[in-house]
C-alpha cells in the first residue's frame, strides 16, 4: 500500500475510532498490528503518530464545544464530508479486492472492544457505499467480522470448519473431528476473495503461522489450514465447495487413453486416462524430458493427440474446438 | 426553464433553482435530513443535468443548511460534482457556503467539500439573532 493510502486510511480509522467516547487502548494495539502487517516496524510509529493525531485532534475539538451545543448521537457533518473526501481518494488507488479489506479491517477495529455504535457504523456504511459495495456483502461482512457465534452465519457465503452437526439450511460444511470453536470461511464473490476466522483456543495454523482467535484473516489462494486432527484444509478444497452451489461453473475434463507421437514416430505421451472436476487443482510431476510439457500442450489443445481424447463437459477438446473457445488459459514457462 | 421550488419542513430543506436569466438564483437552505434522501434530491440533480445543457453566463449555488445527516451529505457531494463538470467546462461557477457564525462542525465541512470537488467556493458566516 502506498504512502497516500496508508495516510488515508489512518484518517478513516481515527475519525471511526472517535466516535463517541473516543479511541480505547485496545483499538490502538489493533492498528498497530494492522500497520505492522503492511510496512516495516520503523515506520509504524510514524503512521500511529498521525492515527493519535487525527483522534485526539478531533476529541480535543469535541470537548471544546460540549456544553455549548448538543453534538451527541450524531455524526458530526464534517466527518461525513471528510469520511467521503477520504473515499473518493482510496477509490483512485485502490482496487475492488483491497477495498473489500479494508472495509473488513474497519469493521474489526469496531469489533475489538465491540464497541458498536451507531455512529460508527453509519461512517462504515458510507464508506461501503463510496467503495460501491452492494448491501448484502457489506452486511456480509459486518456479520462476519462480529458474529462470534456460528449458528449465526448460515449464509450461501459462509463455509463452517467444525466437527458439530450440520443444522444451517444455506452455509456449507466441511466436519473435522474434535476441533474446539470453528474455522469459518466467508466468500466474497464481487472480489473473489476469501476471509477466514476461528473461534475457538486450539492452535490452527494458517499457512504455518498461528491463527489467532476471533481475528479476521484472508485467506489467498494457496493458502492451508493446518487443523489439531484430520487433514488439512486447502484453499482449492474451500473453492471447490463454493463451486458446487454454482451449476453454471460445473465442470468435467476427462482424458481418456491420450497418446502423443512425434513426427519422428517417438512415443511423448502415452495411454494417459483422469478425469477431474472443477475447482480442482492438479499438479502433474515429471523428470525433465518425461513429457510434461508435450502432455499440457495436448489437454490444453494446442497440439492434437495420435489416438485417445480429452472432453470438457462432454465436448472433444480437438474436434470441436470451437465450442470451448476461452474456457482454457494456458501460460506456458518461459524458456 | 422550468423552476423547482420546495417549500422547507423540518426534515426537509428549502430549495430553490431558477435559472431565469433576468434574476437567477439557486438555494438550498434549512435542515436536510429526508427520510429518502435520494428521491428528495434526484429531481434537483435532473434539474442541473438539464441546466449544463444551456447554463448561464455565470451560476451561483447558495447552500445555506443548519443541519445535514450523513445521506443527504452524500447528495450533497453528487450536486457539487455536476457543479465541477460545470466549472470544468469552463463555465464561471461559485458555491456561496453559509455557516453560523458559532457553528465549527458547518464551516469545517464547508471546507472539506471545497477540498474535494474543483470548484470555487466562498464561505460565508452569518449570525442568528
Amino acid at each position: 500500500m502506498s504512502e497516500e493510502i496508508l495516510k488515508a486510511l489512518m484518517q478513516l480509522f481515527a475519525i471511526i475510532a472517535k466516535q463517541d467516547e473516543g479511541v480505547v487502548l485496545e483499538e490502538e494495539k489493533f492498528v498497530r498490528i494492522f500497520l505492522a502487517s503492511q510496512i516495516s516496524k520503523s515506520q509504524v510509529e510514524e503512521y500511529m503518530d498521525l492515527f493519535i493525531k487525527h483522534s485526539e485532534r478531533e476529541e480535543k475539538k469535541r470537548k471544546k464545544k460540549e456544553g455549548r451545543e448538543d453534538s451527541t448521537g450524531q455524526v458530526k457533518m464534517v466527518d461525513s464530508v471528510r469520511v467521503m473526501g477520504i473515499c473518493r481518494k482510496i477509490n483512485k488507488t485502490l482496487n475492488h479486492k483491497q477495498k473489500v479489506i479494508v472495509l473488513a479491517r474497519l469493521f474489526e477495529l469496531i469489533n475489538v472492544e465491540k464497541k458498536l455504535t451507531e455512529q460508527r457504523m453509519e461512517i462504515i456504511s458510507v464508506v461501503a457505499d463510496a467503495f460501491n459495495l452492494t448491501s448484502k456483502e457489506y452486511k456480509e461482512i459486518e456479520n462476519f467480522v462480529i458474529q462470534d457465534d456460528y449458528r449465526e452465519l448460515d449464509s450461501e457465503s459462509v463455509l463452517i470448519i467444525n466437527d458439530k452437526e450440520h443444522t444451517h439450511t444455506k452455509s456449507q460444511q466441511i466436519l473435522s473431528e474434535s476441533l474446539h470453536g470453528s474455522v469459518l470461511i466467508l466468500q466474497i464473490k464481487s472480489a473473489d476473495l476469501y476471509f477466514l476466522k476461528y473461534t475457538g483456543k486450539q492452535d490452527v495454523f494458517l499457512n504455518s503461522t498461528n491463527v489467532y482467535n476471533n481475528r479476521v484473516y484472508l485467506f489467498a489462494p494457496g493458502s492451508v489450514i493446518k487443523l489439531p486432527k484430520g487433514k488439512p484444509v486447502h484453499y482449492s478444497d474451500v473453492v471447490a465447495r463454493f463451486m458446487q452451489e454454482l451449476e453454471i461453473s460445473k465442470l468435467s475434463f476427462i482424458v481418456n487413453d491420450l497418446q502423443y507421437r512425434f513426427k519422428t514416430g517417438d512415443i511423448g505421451v502415452r495411454d494417459v486416462s483422469f478425469s477431474v472436476d472443477h475447482g480442482k487443482l492438479v499438479g502433474i510431476m515429471g523428470a525433465s524430458g518425461s513429457g510434461k510439457t508435450t502432455l499440457v500442450n495436448t489437454l490444453s489443445g494446442i497440439t492434437t493427440p495420435s489416438s485417445g481424447e480429452v472432453r470438457i463437459n462432454g465436448i472433444n477438446l480437438h474436434h470441436n474446438n470451437g465450442e470451448l473457445e476461452g474456457v482454457i488459459g494456458y501460460i506456458p514457462q518461459d524458456d | 426553464m422550468r423552476i423547482i421550488k420546495i417549500e422547507g419542513t423540518d426534515d426537509t430543506p428549502q430549495v430553490t433553482f431558477d435559472a431565469n436569466p433576468e434574476n437567477p438564483f439557486m438555494e438550498i437552505s434549512g435542515r436536510s435530513l429526508p427520510e429518502d434522501v435520494v428521491a428528495f434530491y434526484d429531481p434537483i440533480l435532473e434539474w442541473l443535468d438539464e441546466y449544463a445543457e444551456n447554463p448561464l453566463e455565470k451560476t451561483v449555488l447558495n447552500i445555506k443548511l443548519e443541519y445535514f445527516n450523513t445521506a443527504s451529505s452524500k447528495l450533497l457531494l453528487d450536486i457539487l460534482l455536476k457543479l465541477e463538470d460545470l466549472s470544468e467546462a469552463d463555465h464561471d461557477v461559485l458555491v456561496r457556503w453559509h455557516y453560523p457564525d458559532d457553528d465549527e462542525d458547518m464551516e469545517e465541512a464547508g471546507e472539506e467539500y471545497e477540498d474535494i470537488v474543483e470548484v470555487p467556493f466562498e464561505q460565508v458566516s452569518y449570525s442568528i439573532d
